[in-house]
């Protein structure tokens, strides 16, 4: 157990190093000066002392200056935000984003499991609910959600703040619209593994030794059901974890994924590849939480990782 | 099963309760307004960005201040007018001598020098150091000093570590400045004179030489000549109230400059952020930089808030992406005059989500509107529903730059070197219908460079007219009849808000005026940049915002040589026009030349292609007095009142 948890922790360092330089040698070969902040251009004995004091003037020196900044874990200063380094900056955003995808994940496992459990069991007028619940989480993009809901509950209803973030008021309507899209395909996982276990012969086998229908269905059916589920939930948690920019920037929350894009955009290589690196170990980390889980709760995986 | 899905459920709520380190309901401040996108910086001599100026405004005041309805300076900082040579060269200003930190202490013109010597440094890389080294005698020569010992200091640094370098870079060593110091050392370890050639580029950076100490002895050298230096420079504090500024040519119009918060004072607890190598408040590369950190507040152990400004306004908290919180500062002269007490500005990154918070009163003021459907915000406000929409003309200009240099362009020749085409071009275009048919949001067409009506005093010529018959026939003198013979036209522009569709109008007219192919060419804002500052374009989208009161704001732009000369126009008419300009006495025929000026680069020549004045639509919430909408859309909170 503690043998397969330090490999997969070093084949994790292994990975980061690889997303690390990958992201670096992208950042820096697309055209764009990340320097200039304006219209303005900067006069030239002016760049080239800034370069070299950012150590973007020599490629090699400067791969080297991130990677042991990255080894102590700081992140180094960004080029559009000259009063934050990149670690404030990730300090004051990284909190949001986990609390906002930590409530949407509940959520959406809240409303998802159930929905879809239900949906497999149950015809008629549950199973068209769900479906429709289904489609539009997946099929309405959530900026049309966000923008909707800021309308009835912001600017109609009055009940809800229109956007903005530190009131405990201000986490219903993000909450909502970033869950949507997971709850919907958690509801089609779980009801997709559902109706496959209800159809396996231990089931029968069970329903046939006179096991009460409920007994077999939330006992013996669901176990199985959740497995894809599960798996699902690792990478989906790292990624509600990081933010999402359509919704930070629909309800104006101040949380990592608008930096994700504007870095990108604005060629801010620090601050990229802070982003990159942090979504990159939330990944791992959650992947082996959940093999973890997986290997608890599933014994045919536990004999794998040796338990 | 059922302990793993609680055991997962209790994590996740536990996680969610760890990770809210929930802050309580803050008080509602006098004034929140909406900041589109959070700001860059709060050092003021680094700004350049509207929403970071319009808060530097307000927490640092400048020797003037800008009087937002009618937009000239007024006192601020210092008494207005200066005393002015008879030359014009030599300002006086005196510092008003109730003007107060906000910890108490006196502002003094040292704490101005202190402020304007950091815009000039090259490590502060301020886009707007040209407001000084232009003008200001000796400046351009401490800052052209300074950068060549940075450059020499910068590559001693790399060499002592250890690094190669490229070869452009060593080319430095060879300056006149650090060539004795280097060629005394090279001696010392070869045992040989250093011939010339040995000492230029690459082959002494591959030399054996003790770099480290090399790099030691150029930096001591320069550090211990710093000061002196800097005292050549036309700034003089003669006591606590006096400052005098010498300047290398007339520049009428520095009392506007002196309103910009770039110019603002900087208080000696600054200094105390600025790093330091080998004693020497330098860094290894010589340049001045200073803690990131020192705009951040934050209340000191001893009690001391920070940043110390001298403004209406003290900086309390500042989120990042989030918030800025100002509130009054209490030792300004005005402080028991101002009704707004605290202003808060909000980051609305998406322009809809914070008009819907404007709709619902959660904000009282956004200084632009700037929505998809911004014609139907612009109906509202002209047909009079809404009131608190107010349409305000700005003083800048979106135009596109004809690429006047280049005979080729990505292996097509460039037919706009020709200035018959670029005039046939400017000639064909239809500007009326772009602003009023296709923007619809009360834009005005531009037929010259500089907003007519925006800046006192200026007179502007007569524009470009929209001529397509005699733009045709200046095609057909250049050698393409009815557009024969023409490349196709490449047209870049910036794919962001409306330049895309004001790009395409344009292409489809040249299509039937001049019978013109042209290709279009959207890049998003870093690419764009790059392609135009290389000048791989025929034709490039630009827009260009005035910085001060005067036209030169605008023309400076055109002239050669300048930084912001996109098109790569020179004309040595132009130019002697501008200099001739620069040292008239008479304000008026100053003017008169100004407009010759205009009239001559926009449109004799067409170096640029005007196409719109920009028209900004504000928002202010009914209650909220003393917002004055303003062709520079300059907003100081301290003559606001608030009624809820």
């Amino acid at each position: 157990m503690i043998r397969y948890v330090l490999r997969r922790v070093g084949l994790g360092v292994l990975t980061l190093a690889c997303v690390y330089a990958v992201t670096f040698l992208m950042t820096v070969s697309v055209p764009g000066n990340p320097l200039q902040s304006s219209e303005r251009r900067l006069a030239p004995e002016i760049e080239a002392a800034l370069r070299a004091r950012y150590d973007v003037d020599h490629n090699g020196r400067y791969f080297l200056q991130l990677l042991s900044g990255l080894a102590r874990l700081d992140f180094g200063p960004t080029f559009q935000y000259p009063d934050w380094s990149c670690n404030e900056i990730l300090a004051q955003a990284l909190p949001v984003s986990v609390l906002l995808g930590l409530s949407a994940m509940l959520t959406a496992v809240l409303i998802g499991v159930p929905l879809g459990a239900w949906w497999a069991v149950r015809r008629g007028a549950a199973g068209a609910a769900a479906t429709t619940l289904a489609l539009l989480g997946t099929c309405v993009p959530t900026f049309i959600t966000g923008a909707c809901l800021l309308l009835c509950f912001g600017v109609w209803l009055k009940i809800a703040p229109v956007g903005g973030w530190g009131t405990i008021s201000a986490l219903p309507l993000p909450t909502i619209t970033l869950a949507l899209p997971f709850a919907a395909y958690l509801a089609r996982l779980t009801r997709v593994g559902m109706e496959e276990a209800l159809r396996q012969d231990f089931i029968r086998t069970a329903l046939a030794r006179g096991i009460p229908e409920q007994r077999v269905l939330w006992g013996h059916a669901f176990p199985v059901a959740f497995l894809p589920v599960l798996s699902y939930l690792g990478p989906a948690t790292a990624q509600a974890l990081t933010g999402s920019f359509v919704v930070e920037k629909v309800f104006s929350v101040p949380g990592m994924g608008q930096h994700f894009v504007n870095a990108a955009l604005n060629r801010d290589v620090g601050l990229l590849i802070a982003c990159v690196t942090v979504y990159a170990a939330l990944v791992i980390a959650f992947n082996l939480a959940v093999d973890l889980v997986h290997a608890w709760i599933d014994p045919r995986v536990r004999s794998e990782v040796g338990v | 099963m059922l302990r793993a899905v609680i055991v997962l459920l209790i994590a996740l709520l536990a996680g969610v309760y760890i990770a809210g380190k929930w802050t309580s309901p803050r008080s509602r401040p006098d004034l929140r307004y909406v900041n589109s996108s959070d700001v860059h910086t709060l050092d003021p001599a680094r700004m350049s960005w509207t929403q970071d100026l319009r808060l530097a405004l307000n927490l640092w005041e400048t020797l003037y201040a800008c009087d937002p309805r009618t937009l000239k300076p007024v006192s601020a900082a210092a008494e207005f007018p200066p005393e002015i040579s008879v030359d014009g060269l030599t300002w006086t200003f005196r510092l008003r001598e109730d003007g107060r930190w906000s910890d108490g202490a006196p502002v003094t013109a040292a704490d101005f020098v202190r402020g304007w010597r950091r815009l000039i440094e090259p490590g502060t890389a301020a886009d707007y150091a040209y407001f000084l080294t232009d003008y200001v005698d000796s400046a351009a020569e401490y800052v052209s000093w300074r950068g060549e010992a940075v450059g020499v200091l910068t590559v001693l640094s790399r060499l002592a570590e250890g690094w190669s370098i490229h070869d452009r870079q060593a080319s430095v060593l060879a300056t006149a400045e650090c060539a004795e110091i280097v060629r005394r050392a090279y001696a010392e370890a070869t045992g040989n004179v250093a011939e010339p050639e040995a000492l230029s580029g690459a082959r002494i950076a591959r030399a054996a030489l003790p770099w480290g100490e090399l790099h030691r002895r150029v930096f001591e050298a320069h550090a211990a000549e710093l000061d002196a230096r800097f005292a050549q420079v036309g700034l003089e504090a003669v006591d606590d109230r006096t400052l005098i500024v010498r300047f290398c040519r007339p520049c009428p119009f520095f009392a506007d400059l002196a309103a910009f918060p770039v110019l603002a004072p900087i208080h000696s607890s600054a200094e105390e952020h600025r790093e330091r190598w080998r004693g020497a408040p330098l860094t290894r590369e010589g340049l001045v930089v200073y803690d990131s950190r020192w705009t951040r507040p934050v209340t000191a152990p001893d009690g001391a808030v920070r940043p110390v400004t001298n403004g209406p306004y003290r900086l309390v908290e500042w989120r990042f992406k989030q918030s800025v919180r100002l509130e009054v500062n209490p030792h300004h002269r005005d402080a028991s005059r101002i009704a707004c007490r605290s202003v808060e500005a909000v980051v609305f990154a998406d322009a809809n989500s914070a008009l819907l918070a404007y709709e619902a009163g959660d904000v009282d003021f956004i200084p632009t509107v700037e929505v998809s459907y911004d014609h139907t915000i612009f109906r509202l406000a002209e047909s009079g529903d809404r009131p608190d929409f107010q349409p305000t003309p700005l003083a800048a200009t979106s135009f596109f730059n004809f690429n006047c240099a280049d005979a080729e362009v990505e292996g097509r020749a460039n037919p706009f070197v020709d200035v018959r085409v670029r005039r046939a071009f400017s000639l064909a275009l239809d500007r009326e219908a772009i602003a009023r048919r296709i923007l619809q949001r009360g834009d005005r067409p531009a037929r010259t460079f500089i907003p007519p009506g925006t800046l006192p005093g200026y007179d502007t010529p007569e524009g470009v007219p929209f001529d397509p018959e005699a733009g045709r026939r200046l095609l057909e003198e250049a050698g393409y009849p009815q557009g024969r013979g023409l490349p196709v036209i490449d047209v870049l522009f910036n794919t962001s808000g409306a330049h895309p569709v004001v790009s395409q109008a344009i292409a489809r007219q040249w299509e039937i005026h001049l019978g013109a192919r042209v290709e279009l060419r959207g890049k998003e804002s870093k690419a764009f940049a790059e392609d135009k500052a290389r000048r791989r374009f025929m034709i490039s989208q630009a827009n260009w915002y005035a910085d001060y009161n005067d036209p030169t704001t605008f023309l400076d732009v055109l002239a050669t040589g300048n930084g912001n000369n996109d098109s790569g126009y020179a004309s040595a008419e132009f130019d002697a026009l501008l200099a001739r300009a620069g040292t008239a006495d008479d304000p008026e025929a100053r003017m008169r030349l100004l407009k010759e000026a205009e009239a001559t680069a926009v449109v004799r020549d067409a170096a640029i292609l005007p196409v719109f004045h920009y028209t900004s639509v504000i928002a202010v919430r009914e209650g909220v007095e003393g917002l004055h909408p303003n062709s520079r859309l300059w907003f100081p909170f301290s003559g606001v009142t608030v009624r809820r």
